[in-house]
């Protein structure tokens, strides 16, 4: 069987759970328990340890989706989540400024522990206190808009848009591929 | 464009680097939540190209003018006079000095009153709103032409604060450990506290064992991690808590799987499924 692992992150209430929810063919694995702590303002429920959701697209060969705990404190499953991902996306709530800090903390997290292509998916980008795309990728430190990954906007409840953010997700991985293979061959005719 | 919130969601430390790291130009504008009387009821800070170049309490486009009346250099109509002869993008404080109204020492003294004192201040403020509009024309009329880096003013204002409640939850993580963004020179002048911070941020310490190898409280190593944050010297790293895992029963055991590399044809497969999902709905 071919799998390949997706880690979906991001700052609490950003959506991670209903992306996987909305694509997964499976009833996602989901470890929600009831916020008791200053989550319990944005949401009544958050994710303790991770959401798996599956889906199989043909014989012997399927897509996880490993979705990250909400709350910080949880952050040692996400290094165990990373080391075996093949890329990750992370999502950030366009009209949250106050979550920017915290995705930019993960985001940091995410590429120290592994080299792996990644997206960023904005999601309530239609909110009228929404951030435009290029503010909120300086705000998450991209200076350059030379350097900066794939970012798309997100409605994590419907399913053509999660199709679209994986498909733009898998398209990156792709390239870095080809780009590692295009490396490969240019050092072996060195 | 125009950015809006409330500086207990993004700091006016945040703010400032956004605005320098983003090179941009317009107008921020901050309404105090707090209705002290030395606390006016909005201020109006003016970038270009990521540089501070103006501050005022108002928009009338009048202070600079009524600033150098008032320490008795220039009358307002003789201001209002020789600004008739320089082009309408001439910063006044340029102006008046080609025309050979003020020197340069002067341009200073209003600078410091305008930018430099005031605005370190306005970390102090608890609460408020704040705008960015990048739409905003630049105030000629209200400029010295001289620049200050936000990053600086940001250091001041962020040394200048006593009480550091609004900000706790902006700190960086004792257990984080912070990683240097720059190498070589230092951009600024650090103080001992923060030089001494500085030497032992080696990527490897977190907040919490750097304040233990310097016997310093850790929220004070935090306050100092969270100064380097906003100039942009460091950047924050999430550390692995201690915490045992809540892991439940039915949930895969992804530690003991490997990574592979993915086929091609898995690739192409996936994709085909992907927008086939896309263009089922």
């Amino acid at each position: 069987m071919e799998i390949m692992r997706i880690v979906v992150t991001g700052p609490v209430g950003a959506g991670k759970s209903s992306f996987i929810r909305t694509i997964s063919e499976i009833e996602a694995v989901d470890t929600d328990r009831k916020a008791t702590d200053e989550t319990a303002a944005l949401k009544t429920k958050t994710t303790v340890a991770m959401d798996f959701g599956r889906l199989q697209f043909g014989q012997n060969v399927a897509l996880h989706l490993y979705g990250t705990p909400g709350q910080e404190r949880f952050d040692f499953m996400w290094d165990i989540l990373i080391r075996k991902a093949h890329a990750f996306v992370l999502l950030v709530s366009s009209h949250r400024p106050q979550d920017f800090r915290s995705a930019r903390r993960i985001l940091a997290f995410m590429r120290h522990r592994a080299k792996i292509p990644m997206l960023i998916g904005l999601s309530h980008a239609d909110n009228p206190a929404a951030w435009p795309m290029e503010e909120i990728m300086l705000a998450l430190g991209y200076l350059s808009p030379h350097n900066r990954p794939p970012t798309v906007p997100v409605n994590a409840l419907e399913t053509t848009s999660v199709a679209n953010a994986l498909a733009a997700l898998i398209e990156a991985y792709a390239r870095d591929q080809m780009a590692e293979l295009n490396r490969l061959n240019k050092d072996a005719l060195i | 464009m125009k950015i809006t919130g409330y500086l207990s969601e993004f700091s006016l430390g945040e703010i400032f680097r956004f605005l320098a790291q983003g090179q941009k130009t317009g107008c921020l504008t901050i309404k105090p939540v707090d209705t002290r009387d030395e606390i006016a009821s909005e201020y109006h800070t003016f970038f270009h190209h990521g540089n501070i170049v103006a501050s005022t309490i108002s928009l009338d486009h009048q202070e600079l003018q009524r600033l150098i009346a008032k320490r008795g250099w220039l009358r307002i109509p003789t201001i209002q006079k020789i600004a008739q002869l320089c082009s309408p993008r001439a910063t006044l404080g340029l102006c008046l000095k080609t025309q050979g109204a003020l020197d340069g020492e002067q341009l200073k003294l209003l600078f410091k009153q305008q930018v430099l004192t005031p605005i370190p201040q306005l970390f102090s403020i608890e609460e408020g709103w704040f705008e960015f509009d990048a739409n905003h024309p630049l105030p000629y009329e209200e400029m010295t032409g001289l620049t200050a880096s936000p990053m600086e003013i940001a250091l001041a204002g962020l040394r200048l604060l006593r009480d550091w409640t609004p900000l706790l939850d902006k700190l960086p993580l004792p257990s984080s450990t912070v990683i240097r963004l720059i190498h070589g020179e230092l951009p600024y002048h650090l103080n001992q506290g923060e030089y001494q911070v500085w030497e032992h941020i080696d990527g490897t310490l977190s907040i919490e064992q750097i304040a233990t190898h310097l016997e310093q409280l850790v929220l004070d190593v935090q306050k100092i991690c969270f100064r380097f944050m906003v100039i942009g010297m460091v950047e924050e790293v999430a550390g692995i808590t201690a915490v045992e895992p809540l892991i439940a029963n039915h949930e895969p055991e992804m530690d003991t799987l490997p990574v592979s590399e993915i086929s091609h044809s898995f690739l192409h497969g996936l994709l085909t499924f992907l927008k086939g999902k896309k263009n089922a709905t």
